[in-house]
């Protein structure tokens, strides 16, 4: 059954949706990786968003919390065969990665967005790491479900 | 994101001029050579070489500055941590392999080295070019590449799906330094820079 998986890494502002039992993986400052998983569809995605939300109209809409979030939700649903109720969130990243004066950082500005929309959309966080001021190394098992998280210079915990 | 190949030849010379002056300073700081060549200047798809960049988890140390003014650009001047001991050595003239360990030495020589890199571009552009740029205040990072490098891109990459960008071939006289430049430069401002000399659009 390994050998037929597939390591897929997701680049910023993006968004990968595979069955299991692929892999996904990426790499998280500032941004958030979002992580849902069906575990009796067996399917599961990682958007990873950079910014709260969309200013202007040119741009891939993966990039934001809003509108990337609930596009996400519908992409799990409609074309991946997911289903809402059995559908739930982990959330990573959101470091302060910049000096910003004290004002609110983009990382917690990030989270707070995040944690708004899954909300609104009725899909319960199960578990989240967030914070800090490091990078995090995220590897989704689209199989169990579970997320390899590794800050740097931290050992791998898996929630 | 539209340029056109002669305006794309136009910034390859300019930015050639810029790193070969930051090249002569540099080793003139090292006390060794050291040569910075241009290796790529491309319009790279952001999300496609965030994804490349985001396999790369090797263990670096990094200096990202930005400038304002009437041009735009970020620099981005990152190593592996093993090799900012050795650019420690070479900078604070010890024997190689005194340095052991990354500590505030090694991260205010990186800092320093980026420094004079991104002070001797902004050099060529202000006295060639009658570009004014402001340097911000550097960051410094010990980070993975990938998480370093979405540093360098995310400002540009929330407005725009496409980054010009340019990449850099380092070398350092009788040494394994394993160094990368990358320079983003703004094409909107840059554009403006290129009327200014000529360059038809």
């Amino acid at each position: 059954m390994d050998n037929t998986r597939c390591m897929i890494t997701v680049g910023v502002g993006d968004l990968k949706i595979t069955q299991a039992p692929n892999i996904l993986k990426t790499l998280l400052g500032s941004c958030i990786g979002i992580v849902l998983h069906d575990p009796i569809n067996k399917v599961g995605g990682l958007l990873h968003i950079m910014l709260p939300r969309q200013t202007g109209s040119d741009t891939k809409i993966t990039k934001y919390a809003d509108p990337g979030l609930p596009y996400f939700i519908s992409q799990m649903i409609t074309f991946a065969g997911a289903s809402r109720g059995s559908m739930y969130a982990k959330i990573f990243g959101g470091a302060k990665m910049f000096e910003t004066n004290g004002m609110l950082n983009i990382g917690e500005s990030n989270e707070i967005e995040v944690r708004r929309i899954l909300k609104k959309e009725g899909i319960r966080i199960v578990t989240s790491k967030t914070g800090g001021t490091k990078g995090y190394n995220i590897i989704f098992d689209t199989e169990t479900g579970d997320v390899t998280c590794r800050i740097f210079g931290t050992p791998d915990v898996i929630y | 994101m539209d340029i056109t190949n002669d305006r794309l030849k136009a910034l390859e010379i300019i930015a050639k001029l810029s790193i070969d002056n930051a090249s002569r300073v540099l080793s003139k700081s090292l006390k060794t050579g050291a040569k910075i060549s241009l290796s790529k200047l491309y319009v790279a798809d952001f999300c496609e070489i965030t994804e490349k960049m985001n396999d790369d988890l090797r263990e670096m140390a990094g200096v990202l500055v930005n400038f304002k003014g009437n041009v735009g650009c970020q620099l981005l001047f990152m190593l592996p941590l093993e090799d900012s001991l050795i650019l420690t050595d070479l900078f604070l003239r010890h024997r190689i392999g005194t340095q052991k360990e990354f500590d505030d030495f090694t991260e205010s020589t990186v800092q320093e080295v980026g420094n004079i890199i991104a002070s001797h571009i902004s050099n060529t552009l202000v006295s060639n070019f009658n570009a004014v740029l402001v340097p911000q205040p550097p960051q410094t990072y010990n980070d993975y590449a990938g998480v370093i490098f979405s540093n360098l891109v995310l400002e540009q990459g929330s407005t725009h799906d496409k980054l010009l960008l340019l990449e850099t071939i380092f070398e350092i006289c009788n040494t394994e330094l394993r160094c990368y430049l990358f320079l983003l430069p703004e094409l909107t401002t840059f554009g403006k820079l290129l009327d200014s000399i000529g360059v038809p659009p």
